[in-house]
């Protein structure tokens, strides 16, 4: 198992190496002539080249975990490795490229569900034994004229018993002397996935389809100030399960979880970003979410950011999240119910996180700027669910 | 925390949304483009870094029950709601 898990993680390094070439093939363009070298110079231009790993740590207990007595609270301990590589192209003065591919290597976090080394997918003692989730997105920026701008992008994501599909459209537009700026997105994601028993046998396949519109607008309100404000509306359709939660039952027993079919998301927020004069930068963010399962959620995050010299910038940060739980959650089920869940992700709970991070860029001679970042994050919930996240990056801006 | 609490969160949520709405829509005072260079400063930019962005948008919705707003799709993607 450990073998093979190595071989993809070494298989995803390799896909992401596979975009090196990039930059080689500038490097070599000393065996092109003077004008055919001007002349692509004009044409494409690299913007940014980056990778950035974060690793998650994290531990707590829910009800909906079988990781643990049959009355619950089950484990719901977890570690990831995330990679994400992104390369960002300009052609011409109208089209950018952008290419992202980001990789998780998760423990306990799904069923594992097609590795041949396990007969049936392990749902009940760990969750998952270990597991390898890819993904790639590219999106096309289109120029339209000085103050208008397409937005297409497209992915796929895949894991062992998950594939899904990404679509979206967005349209900007500049206003009032570029003092202003709308957009419009919409978002089209398509999930198809294994079903499991509480057992862990594969009980056939399911999908969902979630579809998205966002509107955003911000403006300048002073040589120094800019807010925001935007609002989504999410509709979602399908097995809204991953079908491998349970629900513990009052007589003493689990029954997997049932959720509707369908669920209405509305979610507006409303930001504020302020330069200070002594080199900084304050971040101000709330945002405020309902649903039609009942959930109400508001977000307030604050984030300060400080030049400490011309190629160090740090910063901290601090989010508090608040939501009601959905009306169907239970840690105990009585018999009959239509909908029932134990997903302690989806109870009334608070959340908070702090973070703090730093960036150092240093000139190149040849590779633009260098970029190394990194930061901690500690999330801590109500219910005791703890996740610690450090991340590291490394990039080239030119 | 209460109903009532909520209630008034939200109340104040939707008059700070609706005064933002109603400044941004009365025509600011335009800033000129020579008067932007604060807005060029690394300390203020936002979108120089989508991975971290990626990362922490994925932290905070895979562990509760609201995502959205914030340009991209509430759930949907690697099991999650």
């Amino acid at each position: 198992m450990r073998r093979r898990l190595l071989a993809r993680a070494l298989f995803a390094c390799a896909l992401l190496l596979s975009f090196a070439p990039v930059r080689t093939s500038r490097a070599d363009a000393g065996s092109f002539s003077d004008a055919e070298v001007l002349a692509a110079e004009a044409s494409t231009r690299l913007e940014l080249v980056q990778t950035r790993v974060t690793a998650y740590e994290q531990k707590g207990f829910g009800y909906q975990s079988q990781a643990g007595p049959l009355s619950g609270p089950g484990s719901e301990t977890l570690h990831v490795l995330q990679v994400q590589g992104e390369f960002v192209m300009h052609q011409g003065e109208r089209l950018t490229h952008r290419v992202w591919v980001p990789v998780d290597l998760v423990t306990s976090a799904s069923a594992n569900a097609v590795d041949s080394y396990y007969a049936k997918p392990d749902v009940i003692s760990t969750a998952s034994a270990q597991n390898l989730a890819s993904e790639i997105q590219y999106q096309l920026s289109a120029r339209a004229d000085d103050d208008s701008t397409w937005n297409a992008g497209a992915g796929v994501h895949h894991e062992e018993n998950f594939l899904s599909w990404f679509y979206s459209l967005e349209y900007e537009r500049t206003l009032a002397e570029k003092n202003a700026t709308l957009s419009v997105a919409w978002n089209q994601i398509l999930d198809w996935f294994d079903a499991f028993t509480l057992g862990g046998k594969r009980a056939g396949r399911a999908s969902r389809a979630s579809s998205n519109v966002n509107v955003g607008l911000s403006q300048l309100l002073s040589p120094s100030t800019l807010v925001g404000v935007s609002y989504g509306l999410t509709l979602q359709r399908g097995e809204l399960s991953n079908t491998w939660n349970s629900v513990p039952t009052a007589a003493g027993g689990r029954v997997s979880e049932s959720l509707p079919k369908e669920r209405v998301r509305h979610a507006a927020s409303l930001s504020l970003a302020q330069w200070l004069p002594w080199g900084g930068a304050l971040k101000l963010r709330y945002r405020f979410y309902r649903d039609d399962w009942d959930v109400s959620a508001h977000s307030a995050e604050v984030e300060l950011r400080q030049s400490l010299a011309d190629w160090l910038i740090v910063g901290a940060s601090y989010r508090y999240h608040h939501q009601t739980g959905v009306s169907f959650f239970t840690t105990s089920a009585p018999p009959g119910l239509k909908y029932v869940t134990a997903d302690s992700d989806l109870a009334l709970l608070f959340a908070q996180a702090l973070g703090v991070n730093a960036a150092v860029t240093l000139p190149t001679a040849s590779f633009g700027s260098l970029v190394l970042s990194c930061g901690y994050e500690h999330y801590f919930r109500s219910d005791a669910l703890r996740v610690n996240v450090a991340t590291w990056a490394t990039g080239f801006h030119f | 925390m209460t109903d009532g609490v909520l209630k008034v969160l939200a109340g104040v949520a939707l008059g700070a949304a609706g005064l933002a709405v109603a400044t941004l829509l009365g025509g600011c005072a335009v800033v000129p483009q020579n008067h932007r260079a604060h807005f060029a400063d690394p300390v203020m930019r936002d979108a120089d870094d989508a991975l971290d962005a990626h990362r922490k948008r994925k932290l905070y919705t895979t562990r509760e029950a609201a995502a959205g707003g914030d340009g991209k799709t509430a759930g949907g993607g690697c099991s999650c709601q």
